[in-house]
């Protein structure tokens, strides 16, 4: 294999390439003007399918399909460029935006044009305060160099780009939160079908892009699908943007052929695990995905391999690396105060389930644990989400699986703590234990009153 | 023909119909159970409690492929060749979970609460639910809080079902109620100080599937099994709202709205609703009176008829003619007997409708399909609400009865000026209202020699009446009215007459020495229809569930009679 | 509908108006701008109150609910009046792992406010935060002008609380 060669993060070391000249003069905005003026829109499509580009929000939906399921006889499309990046331990984005903005503003104006779309919203969440300052700068240079505007490089084609901020809602990562979101709306996803393609932001057709995924085109389009599927493994091709974080040395953004491992990842960018300790687990992309155990950091982190681990899939490639002496009940709470913070409320399993959990959670580790609350867990993380089909999105899903993932694989560990640590404060009220447990929760010489039976028995059953 | 399979059964859905699977399940027997969805408003599919197991059937092969995943019924399109399973394993557990979590979070509070007996909880934990929950934590406690003066939200027993917040959406448009915060701190709320104020405003307590709106002027007055439910029609406006009439113990507690798809929809409105209290007025008239002097002495219905009958006799002998004034308030059945019974007196009688009340002008809610959540919503259908100007429910079934005895519909102020050539006057009245008539008409129709008056209230025409006879009110009597755009509607009765009243058509024959007492409405329908041409379509004196346009005929709508679960539960009465 | 419609006395100066009126070209309809309308009313009140919740709904022609709906459904905007400085201290899954949740409660200590809450001098506001996305910086704070702390220790915490009572930086210094 050649030596791998970064293209998304080439530019990241130059601080002057925040100007639209200086980017031009590296060679940029020569993708968009090759595909506006040479390229027909179904060209870039083709272009774009052909390399196989597959979405880098989390999902792995293949963007050229994407962009195919828009109907052919659409009278005005939307762009919804997702930069919402709410997953915890993500920020390949915001190193997108803040360390070359024209490279993304070029990946909406080929994405645009090829989809026919002649406005584009780039939501942004509201925390990336220094990158939504940029990209308004790049976008009003963007515009004044011609790039943006009317007739761009006199091609006909008009586009008009609107940084629309977010206020501090994971689920608007969602696609159709999304949507919902820039509508003014809260950020509650809509059921499927109809997907985006056909009824969308506005009820317009609408393609809802990732950040990256976007970045990546102007590179498809300069230098060919054949260059971009040379790089990674089977059916994930192309340069990734991974993220280190946590229990290492250094925490950063690098790129690299999808496919990379685990133990690479930590050793050769991560500067090994921090405090001279070992590695316990590691989070492959965002806490919804669950935990590779020490013995899984060899698996290639694609779209295809990771799935076999018992992960959810690769997400966004946000790799959080937990140290030996991590309790697994630790994470676990952390995890399930998020979803529980995070949930929309749409979905009854969701809206109750991610309270539930939380609770529990919280409760075992307080110490006030009960070995069947594992397998009660392990029953509702198993009944919600878009898996079994009973919530909207996929949110409830990234909150069962960290759980039925823990519960799967660090059971003992987990029943271990909940005998180790008993503190009565935290125990549930003798009531609800009898209660669950069928029993009458008065005391056991009392009689019951029974309506239309009378004083019927004994509460000792 | 196309066909659908559920649960291993083919069934062909009727013609042109656009189902859901929950509307395509139910008419064919099946039910599925649902909360957030309703037929009229946006698809949100958040309840999930809908969810079954669905798949389609190749046409060519036969072969049946199943979705992997359960899949929300609500958001199902029941198309040509749709598979539904509803009672599998997987969805009957499925049910169990859901039931379940909606009620973490839910009090224990049925005994105290309105809502018990026609409550989707208690309903589909006894059905769906498990007897013991697992949840053991600690409860959220939301806060009970006013929406409105006859609004109340108890949050605690909420599902966040959202119905409520799309009707204020997409029917009146007011969008008064909204989602508070998120996740499981969500609530229901209004905007300070910005109470739900709509002339629909009541329709959010029905469609509330448990109870956590309720009716404030229904709070605590009745447990809902005691009530006895009998189909009427609103004599509120010309619209005609189908409604449930909910009585119990000689009072109506409540009215509720009953689909009809060609009339009102789901809805009433809020001044209908309230509209019951008219039958348990205090001044409704509590016998038969004729004036001596200057006291209306009480008489007992025997007498009263022997002096009426003398006092017309001698006088109509006399050839003194009669002005018989018929008001829109008469059902159909009570304006023709009238009608026919002073035809009979003389031919020296002239025929005019009583005053009809017009309020403001007609108020029309055409729902805005964009303000619902997009989706594949054709199964969606929601229709236009009109609440009338016109203040009584029967002015056109009277006017055929006017067309057809007398010179057609004589208006109220003409016929006034006509009473000095008319000794006689009788009136028919018949309003809720005591107010209906004003003093100086009061006083013009006084100057006829005999003034008598069938009504149903003690009112300022009564006070001087010569004879007065207290009839049915709207809601001791049945028949049919003929509403604005001339669908002809039953209504059954929910009370017995009160005390020393007769209904109308009793009085007359025992009048008119015709016929013989208790007459049944559906007789003088088929009596009529013989003869007043405009009736035709009824010569069998039977009226359809959801009306008859005596003009011209209905579109057929196939989803016409799917009665919401939530909006007008079956309570089993004791 | 025309500003002599509106009920006296108004809360949004015709300058903040007339900014929130030049986003309506951005989009299909008028309801889409109640986000940017949100946070420009924010920034200039550094809060939301109802009265300025009831003027947004009559510039762009939506009910007070609604925009109560979109607003209390997002975590930026708060009820209470903020202090000139606020600062979410991240608790999320990196941040966590290198003692985000001690540091926030150690700053709340610290400050003697709890999470959510104003400092008694009104200068600063400490909130917990799901995930900054500034995770390289783990554990992690951000200040409601932009900039960036972390990683933190008890005592570089010290040194940011003090920087952040100092007040806020304008945009420009980003």
């Amino acid at each position: 294999m050649p030596k791998f060669e970064p293209v998304l993060s080439r530019n990241w070391n130059d601080p002057e390439i925040l100007s639209v000249k200086r980017y031009e003069s590296k060679g940029g905005y020569a993708a968009s003007r090759k595909a506006l003026t040479t390229m027909s829109p179904d060209q870039v499509v083709d272009l774009v399918k052909a390399s196989e580009l597959r979405g880098r929000g989390g999902a792995g939906f293949p963007t050229g399909l994407k962009w195919s399921f828009l109907p052919k006889d659409r009278k005005e499309t939307f762009m919804c460029v997702n930069g919402d990046e709410s997953e915890p331990a993500t920020f390949n984005n915001r190193y997108l935006v803040e360390k070359d903005p024209h490279q993304f503003i070029e990946g909406i104006l080929i994405g645009c044009f090829a989809t026919r779309a002649s406005t584009a919203y780039v939501y942004l969440r509201f925390e990336y305060i220094k990158a939504i300052k940029i990209l308004e700068q790049a976008i009003a240079e963007a515009r004044a160099a011609g790039h943006l505007g009317k007739n761009i490089y006199g091609s006909g084609f008009d586009l008009e780009i609107w940084c629309h901020r977010g206020a501090g809602a994971y689920i608007c990562g969602e696609e159709t939160g999304l949507i919902e979101s820039l509508e003014g709306k809260r950020g509650w996803p809509r059921i499927k079908p109809p997907f985006p393609a056909i009824e969308g932001a506005f009820r317009k057709p609408t393609v809802v892009n990732n950040i990256e995924t976007l970045a990546c085109v102007p590179h498809i389009v300069e230098r060919g699908a054949d260059w971009f599927k040379s790089m990674g493994t089977p059916k994930s091709y192309g340069p990734k943007l991974y993220t280190i974080s946590g229990q290492v040395n250094k925490q950063v953004c690098v790129e690299l052929p999808l496919g990379v491992t685990t133990n690479q990842l930590i050793e050769e960018h991560g500067g090994g695990v921090w405090k001279g300790r070992k590695a316990k687990a590691a989070i492959p992309g965002g806490i919804s995905m669950g935990l590779l155990t020490k013995d899984e950091f060899d698996v290639p982190l694609d779209f295809e391999e990771i799935r076999k681990t018992g992960c959810l899939g690769l997400g966004t490639a946000a790799v959080t690396v937990l140290d030996e002496t991590t309790r697994i009940i630790d994470y676990l709470y952390n995890t399930s105060r998020f979803f529980a913070h995070e949930s929309c409320g749409q979905c009854t399993p969701c809206r109750e389930g991610t309270g539930w959990l939380y609770k529990t959670i919280k409760r075992i580790r307080d110490g006030g644990g009960r070995i069947e609350d594992l397998d009660l867990m392990n029953h509702l993380a198993n009944n919600m989400g878009i898996t079994p089909g009973t919530t909207i999105c996929g949110l409830a899903d990234g909150a069962a699986w960290p759980i039925k993932n823990a519960i799967a694989k660090y059971r003992p560990e987990l029943e271990q703590f909940i005998r180790e640590n008993v503190n009565p404060a935290a125990r549930i009220a003798p009531v609800q234990e009898a209660i669950s447990a069928g029993r009458s929760p008065l005391p056991s010489n009392t009689s019951m009153f029974v309506p239309g039976i009378g004083i019927a028995k004994s509460a000792t059953s | 023909m196309a066909t659908i399979i559920i649960d291993g059964q083919s069934f062909e859905l009727p013609e042109g119909a656009k189902f859901n699977a929950i509307q395509a399940a139910k008419h064919f027997g099946i039910d599925i159970p649902y909360y957030c969805w309703h037929p009229a408003l946006s698809v949100v599919a958040n309840c999930r409690m809908c969810e079954i197991e669905v798949g389609t059937k190749d046409p060519a092969t036969g072969e049946i492929k199943m979705l992997p995943r359960l899949v929300p019924g609500c958001q199902t399109p029941a198309r040509d060749g749709t598979v539904l399973v509803t009672e599998s394993a997987k969805v009957l557990e499925h049910r169990k979970n859901i039931m379940e979590l909606l009620l973490i979070n839910h009090p224990l509070d049925c005994p105290v609460c309105d809502q018990a007996g026609e409550c989707g909880l208690q309903d589909y934990s006894y059905e769906h639910g498990r007897a013991a929950h697992r949840f053991v934590e600690e409860r959220n406690v939301k806060p009970k809080k006013e929406v409105s003066d006859l609004i109340v939200l108890n949050q605690d027993r909420c599902i966040m079902c959202t119905r409520c917040v799309r009707f204020t959406r997409e029917i009146p448009g007011t969008a008064e109620l909204h989602v508070m915060r998120r996740g499981d701190h969500g609530e229901i709320a209004i905007f300070p100080d910005q109470p739900v104020d709509n002339p629909l405003a009541g329709n959010v307590v029905d469609l509330c599937p448990v109870g956590a709106l309720l009716d404030k002027d229904f709070l605590h007055n009745q447990r809902v099994w005691f009530l006895s439910k009998h189909d009427g029609v609103c004599t509120g406006c010309s619209t005609g709202c189908n409604i449930s009439v909910e009585e119990n113990a000689g009072k109506v507690w409540r009215h509720k709205p009953r689909h009809n798809p060609y009339v009102n929809d789901y809805w009433i409105c809020d001044e209908g609703r309230y509209g019951y209290k008219a039958a348990n007025s205090p001044t409704l008239l509590g016998g038969n009176y004729v004036l001596e002097g200057k006291d209306h002495h009480g008489v007992p219905t025997d007498r009263f008829v022997k002096r009426l009958n003398e006092t017309l006799t001698t006088r109509i002998l006399d050839k003194q003619s009669v002005l018989g004034i018929l008001s829109p308030y008469l059902s159909v059945e009570e304006a023709f007997a009238a009608a026919q019974w002073l035809a009979s007196l003389t031919n020296r009688v002239e025929l005019a409708l009583g005053p009809v009340p017009v309020r403001g002008e007609d108020l029309t809610f055409a729902p805005d399909k964009t303000k619902g959540r997009s989706g594949d919503t054709s199964f969606i259908v929601p229709r236009p609400f009109t609440i009338s100007a016109e203040k009584a429910p029967n002015r056109a079934g009277v006017e055929m009865m006017l067309d057809h005895f007398g010179k057609g519909a004589v208006p109220f102020e003409k016929a006034l000026e006509s009473v000095a050539s008319h000794p006689i006057v009788i009136v028919f009245g018949g309003s809720p209202d005591e107010s209906w008539i004003e003093a100086d008409q009061v006083a013009a129709l006084r100057k006829a020699e005999v003034l008598v008056l069938f009504d149903t209230t003690i009112n300022p025409l009564a006070d001087v009446a010569d004879f007065v006879a207290g009839i049915a009110s709207f809601a001791e009597k049945s028949g049919t009215y003929v509403n604005r755009d001339r669908r002809l509607q039953r209504f059954e009765a929910a009370l017995p007459p009160r005390e020393g009243v007769w209904p109308l058509l009793d009085l007359i024959a025992i009048v008119s020495g015709d016929g013989k007492a208790p007459i049944r409405s559906q007789e003088i329908l088929k009596a009529a229809a013989r003869v007043v041409p405009g009736l035709a379509k009824v010569e069998d004196g039977l009226v359809p569930e959801l009306g008859l346009n005596l003009d011209s005929k209905d579109q057929p709508i196939p989803d016409a009679g799917f009665q919401d679960d939530w909006t007008l539960a079956n309570v089993s009465t004791v | 509908m025309t500003p002599t419609t509106l009920p006296t006395p108004r809360m949004i100066p015709d300058s903040l108006r007339q900014k929130i009126e030049s986003y309506v070209p951005r989009y299909p309809n008028k309801k889409a701008v109640t986000l940017p309308a949100l946070h420009m009313v924010h920034s200039h009140f550094r809060c939301v109150p109802y009265q300025a919740m009831k003027e947004i709904a009559e510039i762009l022609e939506i009910t007070p609910a609604e925009v109560a709906d979109t607003m209390s459904f997002y975590g930026f905007f708060p009820q209470a009046p903020l202090g000139d400085v606020r600062v979410w201290i991240c608790r999320s899954i990196s941040c966590m792992l290198r003692g985000g949740d001690e540091l926030l409660e150690h700053a709340c200590k610290n400050l003697n406010i709890e999470p959510g809450q104003t400092t008694a001098d009104g200068k600063l506001t400490v909130e917990f935060a799901e995930c900054l996305g500034i995770c390289d910086h783990a554990p992690a704070a951000l200040s409601d002008d932009g900039r960036v702390f972390g990683p933190l220790d008890e005592s570089s915490l010290q040194k940011m609380l003090d920087d952040l009572r100092k007040g806020p930086i304008p945009l420009e210094e980003l």
